[in-house]
């Protein structure tokens, strides 16, 4: 009897404590009538929550079915939400977060991982976390797919710590700092904005951080890379980036990153950004599909960010190295034609390697072939991504069967034709395989003439579209990818066909795939097209191209000139990477252009494997 | 002759009953046996009813809320049950005792029939701080209920690992009980 009555009082006791006002409602969710307490806690809880508390094997108390003693009742007296609140969301701003809905149990379960498991919010970091973690809530999705593709090669970009520990310091530069910055910036769109701004400084002051940021964000480098080339494109074509915008935050700031140094057009930096946004958008928007992409992308930063590191590259890229730091670039390049087959050996067998400084701008290039192997690898590659690693594995093939080509030019030339049409009728080659080329050269050609800096990402579309002109297949490639990724997603099915043709593109095409977006602007393309094609094909390959595009024009030598090296190199690098992966991939992202490009691919395996 | 044809061709409905402390994975086993699904539960309020297939033989489990400490189950629950599953929670070593409690309590109910089989799940074998089946055992005081058939098996409800090893234990139980009548 004594229990009994016992427990009599301890339930009005406890029933009396949620009439307290903090009682009344879930702690977490904030509804009304919590029926469950939290023992390890003392709060009281609903029962959506209590299930979730016991997910982290946290231990939940029915009021009503279960029994409590006498001292867990003191504990409870002494406790509550209010107390509770005051320890785990000590700095919780009520004002600038919402507490999870009740009926989302996948933020609930956040929630309470964040505040009772990680305890955020008790007080031991610092405040900065509110903004952070909206900015999570509203793009946590986008946030996420780049941070797990960061992930793999950096730090993991979730951890809360670091954002929060980074944003406190935003004047801080340390390269600690930098990194989470970068992150940050991918992750939140708002953010972004003002930490692109330290990052121009920082990349601009620091090589380092240029580097950190390439590294730690594929997304930046890529954008750094793309921006420039971007900018010019997208002044043209400012309308299509916005859009893009608003699904990719994160791109947009890496983009502008690199657009200080092309400082040339001030509004086209925010032009830029925005196109930049567009055009990573628009790789998005093909990796919507296929989440594979945005990990090609970052892949890619990786890989293009450790060989950047020690070439000078990259700092032009960033930086608005003008010429001087493109003919530098440039002449690594040359240089490395020769240097450039074992460069791109290395590249196949492992794209990390890049050691020189040429190569570094031949590892952007031809790493994104490698990036292309191994996004055949892996598996959430993007449709784009597909296309262009196929392109490389085919492309090769291709490039040995002249006869091929006719067939995959002809296809290529249509696609590649829409493509123009749509970004530049300039190119009305479409009927010749060059064409095509052409018009994707067009877009690098732009990006020359508006920035020198850009040029040398810009530049390597152009060799590759020289050759292209040429006749080699490799071109097409580069254009493809390139305009796939940055294209709308109607461009990248035309440009996936190419891709696939040409092996060339690969490279390219992962830079591109940055780029592209700008390129995407399709009305800039026109007018860079119409340049690019006049003096890519006859003035700008002895110029430009000799530098920075050894690595497209290796390949076209290589062919031309010494069809059995091309062959062999292109045959090494390709086949180890991305030969099967690719074949079955391109076939499956090129469905739609399947029936067109099916000869050339088949064509090449055939060969390769001949070969 | 009439009992062993029903036998053969009609499939028995055995009574199972499901109890343990809260938040030991009652449900979660329920569901992963029924469906094969983790469900992320919410403590049951009352219980659940499950019908499953076992080779050949429909075991009807019932589900009761761990909460439940207030109101026993009234005395009907245990009638005409074949088997009971107590499930403990190997990682909270801190209530083992109170399941041993419950235990005790649960094959003290007059309404439980002396040769109902009972099958202790040692769940959450996958946690850091697991215990050992042969720990919940002594812990449980398994080896003083004699005459008693029982059988524990470590489990993980969210992996599914060992919980059909567990039903066939309860089946075979079931059916040489059959045979012997």
């Amino acid at each position: 009897m004594s229990s009994r009555k016992e427990d009599e009082k301890n339930e009005r006791i406890i029933r009396n404590l949620l009439k307290l006002p903090d009682n009344r409602r879930c702690i977490n969710c904030n509804s009304l009538g919590p029926q469950y307490v939290c023992v390890n806690f003392w709060t009281f809880v609903c029962t959506n929550c209590s299930g979730i508390h016991r997910e982290f094997t946290h231990r939940v108390k029915s009021i009503s079915m279960a029994k409590f003693t006498s001292q867990e009742v003191s504990a409870l007296q002494g406790a509550g939400n209010a107390s509770a609140k005051e320890i785990y969301l000590k700095e919780w701003d009520p004002h600038r977060q919402s507490l999870p809905d009740g009926s989302n149990v996948e933020r609930l379960r956040d929630f309470i991982k964040h505040v009772y498991v990680e305890r955020r919010y008790s007080g031991e970091r610092i405040f900065e976390k509110p903004p952070r973690v909206k900015a999570e809530s509203e793009d946590s999705q986008e946030n996420r797919r780049i941070g797990s593709f960061q992930s793999g090669s950096q730090s993991p970009p979730y951890d809360d710590e670091h954002r929060y520990s980074d944003r406190p310091s935003p004047g801080g530069r340390s390269p600690g700092y930098d990194q989470d910055h970068r992150q940050y910036d991918k992750r939140s769109p708002a953010r972004t904005e003002v930490v692109n701004d330290w990052r121009r400084e920082d990349r601009f002051g620091n090589g380092r951080r240029s580097e950190d940021i390439r590294v730690s964000d594929g997304g930046s480098k890529l954008g750094s890379r793309s921006p420039d080339h971007q900018r010019d494109l997208d002044v043209s074509s400012p309308p299509v980036v916005r859009p893009v915008r608003d699904i990719l935050g994160e791109n947009v700031s890496p983009l502008r990153v690199l657009e200080p140094p092309k400082a040339n057009d001030p509004k086209s930096a925010d032009v830029s950004t925005r196109t930049q946004r567009t055009a990573s958008s628009s790789s998005l928007a093909s990796s919507n599909g296929n989440p594979a992409e945005i990990k090609i992308e970052a892949s890619l930063i990786d890989f293009d960010a450790a060989p950047e590191l020690p070439v000078p590259a990259p700092v032009q890229p960033q930086q608005s190295a003008a010429s001087a730091s493109i003919a530098q670039t440039a002449t690594p390049s040359s240089d490395n034609w020769a240097n450039f087959d074992s460069v791109a050996e290395v590249k196949a067998s492992q794209p990390r390697v890049n050691s020189n400084p040429l190569e570094s701008v031949l590892s952007q290039l031809s790493v994104p072939a490698s990036v292309s192997g191994h996004v055949a690898v892996t598996p959430g590659i993007g449709d784009a991504l597909h296309n262009a690693s196929v392109g490389t594995s085919s492309a090769f093939p291709s490039v040995s069967p002249v006869t091929s080509f006719g067939l995959p030019f002809g296809n290529v030339a249509s696609t590649s034709v829409a493509a123009n049409n749509s970004t530049a009728s300039s190119t009305g080659n479409p009927a010749a395989a060059p064409g095509p080329v052409a018009s994707l050269r067009i877009p690098a050609g732009n990006s020359f003439g508006n920035a020198v800096t850009g040029g040398q990402w810009l530049q390597p579309q152009p060799h590759s579209s020289f050759p292209a002109v040429d006749g080699q297949p490799l071109s097409q490639p580069l254009n493809p990818a390139s305009v796939g990724p940055s294209s709308n997603q109607p461009w990248n099915p035309l440009f996936a066909p190419n891709a696939q043709v040409l092996p060339g593109a690969n490279v390219q095409a992962s830079q591109a795939v940055m780029r592209p977006g700008l390129d995407a602007s399709a009305g800039v393309a026109t007018q860079n097209s119409q340049k690019a094609k006049s003096s890519g094909r006859r003035e700008l390959p002895e110029d430009l191209f000799s530098f920075s595009y050894p690595t497209m024009p290796v390949r076209v030598h290589g062919w031309h000139g010494s069809p059995a090296h091309g062959m062999g190199f292109n045959m090494q690098y390709n086949m180890p990477m991305s030969m099967q992966p690719t074949f079955p991939r391109a076939s499956k992202s090129t469905n739609p252009f399947d029936v067109s490009t099916d000869p050339s691919p088949a064509a090449a395996a055939s060969e390769f494997v001949s070969f | 002759m009439g009992l062993s044809f029903t036998k053969l061709f009609e499939t028995k409905e055995n009574r199972i009953l499901m109890l343990g402390l809260d938040a030991a994975g009652k449900t979660t086993i329920l569901y992963k046996l029924k469906q094969g699904i983790d469900v992320d539960d919410i403590p049951t309020i009352g219980f659940n009813v499950e019908t499953l297939e076992h080779k050949n033989m429909r075991l009807t489990i019932w589900d009761f809320g761990g909460q439940n400490v207030k109101r026993p189950l009234p005395i009907y629950y245990y009638q005409n049950v074949e088997g009971v599953i107590f499930v403990v929670d190997s990682n909270d070593q801190d209530r083992v005792v109170n399941a041993r409690d419950d235990l005790r309590m649960l094959l003290s109910e007059e309404g439980l029939k002396e040769d109902a089989a009972l099958l202790v799940f040692a769940n959450k074998k996958d946690l850091p701080n697991a215990l050992t089946a042969a720990e919940i055992a002594d812990k449980l005081g398994l080896h003083s209920i004699r005459p008693r058939n029982w059988f524990i098996q470590s489990s993980c409800a969210t992996s599914g690992e060992g919980l059909y090893e567990g039903l066939d234990w309860l089946y075979n139980n079931i059916v040489n009980k059959a045979e012997n009548l």
